[in-house]
């Protein structure tokens, strides 16, 4: 038979997850972002729901739009970003560019 | 220092059954949570378990007590003139115990048998038995949000109120397969209006959804809620195969369900409405 858990034990552990998510909440739209990045769709349906439903529009906006433009990550003071911007409204080509952001 | 009121123990009813025709529902989950609430309460809880004989390892250590009874005798016995009654012996001398134990009694019956738990109920005269006896009984009847498990619902409940007109019955609205939120007119909308219809003012239990299909992750990993609750964040991010923030997060969901699943089932189990039907 498996071993029981004292429910007072298991009741302390509920109150101390249910605190926490207040603070894995600031954390999740990092998480979610790097995950989509990565993976490019969202993470589970069990992180996404620590978000409001617009950051979570804005990280899939922000996902897709790095992944349009080739970039590791959409930084508003990247110069790799500015010289694709620029690149595609020119028709050159970027060469030896590197992101030092 | 200011002293905290201490809480006081619920007083909860004695025999809890939980089934469903339909699978996949929640039946078990339901079961656990309930068997957790009792021991919160202090009581001590006998779960019976019909499943198949290879789940017999399968102890969610939820119960102080566990009777497990193998779903493939109980089927081979449904074909038998009293044959299910002799099967169920265990759990109906573990109702008779009852008033003198003062245990709490959780059964979890298997999807796919209602027709024969109907034939147990009747043959037994359960209901007037337990009313006999003084054992404060309820029978949840489990139901998603697909029409096809409404409809079955909606016959199981007639079913019992013919069978086991004194046995208080309720319906139990498991979240698992989505919310019960539809157009209007569609199919399921229909077909839960009808299941509203034959539940009556029965006590009803809304089991919340749980995001990102969180409980069927962990039981995919073969996890039960409370020990995925207790497990620290790495192992458990090992057990599920993901990054120890998402385990994080997929606990923290299963914290949230647990406790709101812990008052829903609190509300309806605690011993306050004579309307329901409990013998006084």
């Amino acid at each position: 038979m498996r071993r029981q858990v004292s429910p007072s034990r298991l009741q302390e552990r509920v109150a101390y997850l249910v605190r926490r998510r207040q603070l894995i909440r600031v954390e999740a739209a990092i998480f979610a972002l790097d995950f989509y990045r990565r993976y490019r769709r969202l993470p589970p349906g069990y992180v996404t729901v620590l978000l409001s439903r617009g950051t979570v529009q804005r990280i899939r906006v922000r996902g897709e739009l790095e992944h349009l433009l080739g970039l590791p990550a959409l930084n508003r003071f990247s110069r790799v970003l500015w010289s694709r911007v620029i690149d595609r409204c020119q028709g050159t080509r970027d060469v030896g560019s590197q992101d030092i952001s | 220092m200011m002293k905290t009121p201490k809480e006081t123990k619920p007083n909860l009813i004695d025999l809890v059954e939980i089934g469903s025709d339909g699978t996949a529902i929640g039946k078990s989950t339901l079961a656990n949570r309930t068997s957790h609430l009792y021991r919160e309460a202090g009581r001590p809880v006998t779960r019976v378990r019909i499943e198949s004989a290879r789940r017999r390892g399968h102890d969610s250590g939820c119960a102080d007590t566990e009777i497990f009874i193998e779903l493939e005798e109980f089927t081979t016995a449904a074909t038998r003139t009293g044959g299910l009654v002799g099967v169920l012996s265990p759990l109906f001398e573990t109702i008779l115990r009852i008033p003198r134990t003062g245990g709490a009694v959780i059964v979890d019956w298997p999807g796919g048998t209602a027709a024969h738990r109907l034939e147990v109920l009747a043959a037994t005269n359960f209901d007037a038995t337990l009313s006999a006896m003084g054992i404060r009984g309820m029978s949840i009847v489990m139901t998603s949000c697909s029409a096809e498990h409404m409809g079955q619902a909606e016959r199981y409940l007639k079913g019992l109120a013919k069978v086991a007109p004194n046995l208080p019955r309720s319906l139990g609205l498991s979240g698992r397969n989505g919310p019960f939120d539809w157009p209007e007119q569609s199919e399921q909308a229909e077909a839960f209006v009808r299941l509203k219809t034959a539940a009556g003012d029965i006590p009803r239990l809304s089991i919340p959804l749980v995001a990102g299909r969180a409980l069927q992750v962990c039981s995919d990993a073969g996890l039960d809620i409370a020990s995925a609750l207790m497990l620290p964040f790495d192992k458990l991010a090992t057990r599920l195969g993901v990054h120890v923030f998402a385990a994080t997060a997929c606990a923290s969901e299963l914290a949230v369900w647990w406790n709101a699943t812990g008052a829903e089932l609190r509300k309806m189990l605690e011993v306050k409405h004579e309307a329901a039907g409990f013998p006084q």
